[in-house]
């Protein structure tokens, strides 16, 4: 797996995190079964930068530490309403990043090439449908032009 | 006629680094576009710029992942201080408009007669406004949702409401043609059928056809007033890599029309360094908070097929409480993202989406929120819910709780996040002292005007866009009414003519 903005180190980090969030359940896939982790360029790209660096730096940290120690921290940011003031705000923060980046790669539905499993969305059974074809009654509608 | 651009404008005389426009506007929401248009077809020369990039109607990302990233600033991920409130504004031409739900309701009375206390502005009335929302509703098709476009989600609103003795009303939408067996909760992705009122399909477009020039991907650092012209400065993306890179660029103007939304023009404004001149700036921030229940049923619902919204409430005793209750949804990472933590037991929740129902508090704010820039220029924004606020959105989740117990929830999940879709003020409008006068005229400025969402002075507690296109429309009268004759005489003398005038620390091209 290769990523313009992340190590091989800090995806390593990233996909162990995924799997503490996301174990895998009943049909569910583990998150690391559907390769998403592949797709996080994609949401890096159009991330700000400092932002980015922020992630990579955290990951780079978090690398060093053992699973349990990650697991502690991860359920800790996800209490961050018992804390008040700016360590909850803190907290908070790394719980949004951390889950901003792993749920949207899962429930993204995209499986990357090594993906062990379908796509969580299947297991859900959830699907959208649109015809792509802008309706000729849409382009032509006088109210459009 | 001239085409939307991401590369640098092309053309001879007509390149927008050798030309002195008779405005630039800076963002294409609803506000920008209406402006653009009816400015354009008045004959001025308009160039407008936005952060975002263009997509044509096909081209619009078909997964939540792309759209979040794509089409919104920072994936959607804008957040309070306390980052307990996440705040979510379009980042695409066309702005809210390519992802909103395009739901267009009149201000009532309460609303304008907040305003007009608030402001002293006499003609915040209903009677006053009435023309330019009659202009903005015949330019546009707007469509009322009929018995068959509800699915499941808005019956058991409905269903939920008849029980417990509440008022409900059909939502008013802007939409053409959904045709039959879609799934409109795509369209807050950018709709894929031009069906959508978005600004792209109708009023940008007509400004296109009357002579705008677009440049997409631009994102403006910083606007200079000079005696004859502003220069707006900012940043072009360069196309075709994965890693964005951006090359510094100018552009000129006569006058700068500021329609960067709430957040955006105020933080252009601070940026600008009009922070210390104008009192105000930055304040006065609302953006009727919205707290999303999911209710687990035995059925199954598929809140996300078919018409994505259709009843709205509709009880004065829910206005006189300040909330209102919406019938909606969201995608699977929005959903994964309103419960909290992780884990098996989340997946579990997870798997039960089709079973999942929702219903939305959206409160009216009175609790004024701060907006400001750090070192770096990023934006700061500083908002809590007051005493009051909160009392709102308990009365209003616990009026949901309820009508999800009335039509048999397995299990009621209310979201401890707070979501910000209607972002209002910073650059509050006002007769004496306010950031930006009636004429919509930045305070002690003779060529910035402020025509977006930032000029709220509190929030209304009703969906904005429609009065948001009003008051440009509004607006535009003000700005040609000023501009008058000039616009001819100006297009004469169109170069630039003082090297010395431009900003010496960036190149000076677009
Ligand atoms: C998911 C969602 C659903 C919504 N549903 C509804 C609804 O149903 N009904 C309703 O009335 N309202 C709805 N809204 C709110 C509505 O979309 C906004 O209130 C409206 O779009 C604001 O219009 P605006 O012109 O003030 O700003 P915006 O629409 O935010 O447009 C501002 C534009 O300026 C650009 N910009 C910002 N900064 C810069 C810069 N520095 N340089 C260049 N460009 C810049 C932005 O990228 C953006 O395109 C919804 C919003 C969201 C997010």
């Amino acid at each position: 797996m290769k990523s313009t903005f992340l190590s091989l180190r800090q995806l390593d980090t990233l996909q162990r995190i995924g799997d503490f969030m996301l174990p895998g359940a009943s049909n569910m896939p583990s998150f690391s079964e559907t390769d998403s982790l592949s797709f996080v360029d994609e949401i890096l790209s159009e991330t700000p930068e400092p932002d980015v660096k922020d992630l990579a730096m955290l990951l780079s940290v978090l690398a060093f530490l053992p699973g349990s120690v990650i697991a502690w921290l991860v359920k800790l940011a996800q209490r961050a309403d018992k804390f008040p003031g700016l360590l909850g705000g803190q907290l908070r923060l790394l719980d949004l990043g951390l889950r901003g980046v792993i749920f949207s790669l899962y429930y993204s539905g995209k499986t990357g090439g090594q993906a062990k499993s379908a796509s969580p969305l299947q297991a859900i059974g959830f699907e959208l449908v649109c015809l792509a074809e802008p309706s000729p009654k849409n382009t032509l509608h006088e109210n459009n032009l | 006629m001239t085409t939307i651009s991401t590369q640098p404008l092309k053309g001879g005389g007509n390149s927008a680094m050798s030309k002195i426009y008779d405005f630039v506007i800076i963002g294409s929401g609803p506000a920008g576009s209406v402006i653009a248009k009816r400015l354009c077809e008045a004959g001025a020369s308009c160039l407008l710029l936005e952060a975002g990039q263009d997509f044509k109607a096909e081209e619009y990302p078909e997964n939540e992942l792309n759209a979040n990233s794509r089409l919104l600033w920072n994936g959607g991920m804008d957040a309070n201080r306390n980052a307990d409130m996440l705040f979510l504004r379009g980042k695409a031409v066309g702005g809210g408009s390519v992802v909103n739900q395009c739901l267009l309701d009149r201000f009532d009375d309460i609303a304008w007669d907040s305003w007009q206390q608030a402001t002293g502005i006499d003609w915040f009335n209903q009677q006053s406004m009435a023309n330019y929302y009659q202009q903005v509703e015949s330019d546009l098709s707007l469509h009322e949702m009929q018995r068959q476009d509800w699915n499941r989600n808005a019956e058991l609103y409905v269903e939920s409401f008849e029980k417990c003795g509440y008022q409900w009303a059909p939502l008013r939408r802007g939409q053409a043609d959904c045709g039959k067996g879609n799934d409109c909760m795509r369209c807050l992705g950018g709709c894929p059928r031009e069906s959508k009122q978005s600004m792209p399909v109708t009023y940008l477009r007509r400004a296109i056809a009357a002579g705008l020039d677009v440049q997409a991907g631009f994102e403006v650092n910083s606007v200079i007033e000079g005696q004859h012209f502003v220069s707006i400065c900012g940043q072009q993306q360069v196309a075709g890599t994965v890693k964005k890179t951006f090359k510094s660029a100018v552009v000129y103007a006569r006058h700068c029309v500021l329609a960067a939304g709430a957040l955006g023009t105020t933080k252009l404004l601070l940026n600008s360094g009009y922070g210390d001149a104008v009192a105000g700036l930055g304040k006065n921030f609302y953006c009727h908070p919205q707290f999303m229940t999911l209710a687990r049923m035995a059925e199954v619902v598929d809140a996300h097929k078919g018409a994505f919204q259709a009843v709205k409430s509709n009880d004065p005793r829910f206005r006189e409480q300040g909330f209102k209750l919406e019938n909606v949804f969201a995608g699977p990472i929005a959903v994964a993202m309103l419960k909290p933590g992780s884990g098996k037991q989340h997946q579990r929740f997870m798997q039960n989406y089709r079973h999942l129902a929702c219903m939305e508090v959206a409160i009216r704010d009175v609790n004024p929120g701060t907006i400001s820039t750090g070192k770096d220029g990023r934006l700061k924004i500083e908002k809590v819910l007051g005493e009051e606020d909160r009392q709102r959105a308990r009365a209003g989740n616990d009026v949901v709780r309820t009508l999800f117990e009335s039509v048999g929830a397995l299990e009621i999940l209310q979201s401890p996040l707070k979501i910000g879709l209607h972002l209002m003020g910073g650059c509050a409008i006002g007769k004496k002292d306010a950031v930006v006068d009636e004429q919509f005229q930045l305070q002690g400025s003779s060529r910035l005007r402020v025509v977006d969402s930032s000029i709220f002075p509190n929030a209304p507690g009703i969906n904005p866009s429609l009065t948001i296109m009003a008051l440009a429309h509004r607006a535009a009268d003000e700005i040609l009414q000023h501009a008058g004759s000039s616009l001819s005489t100006a297009r004469a003398s169109n170069r630039v003519q003082s090297a010395s005038a431009k900003p010496s620390n960036v190149e000076v091209s677009v």
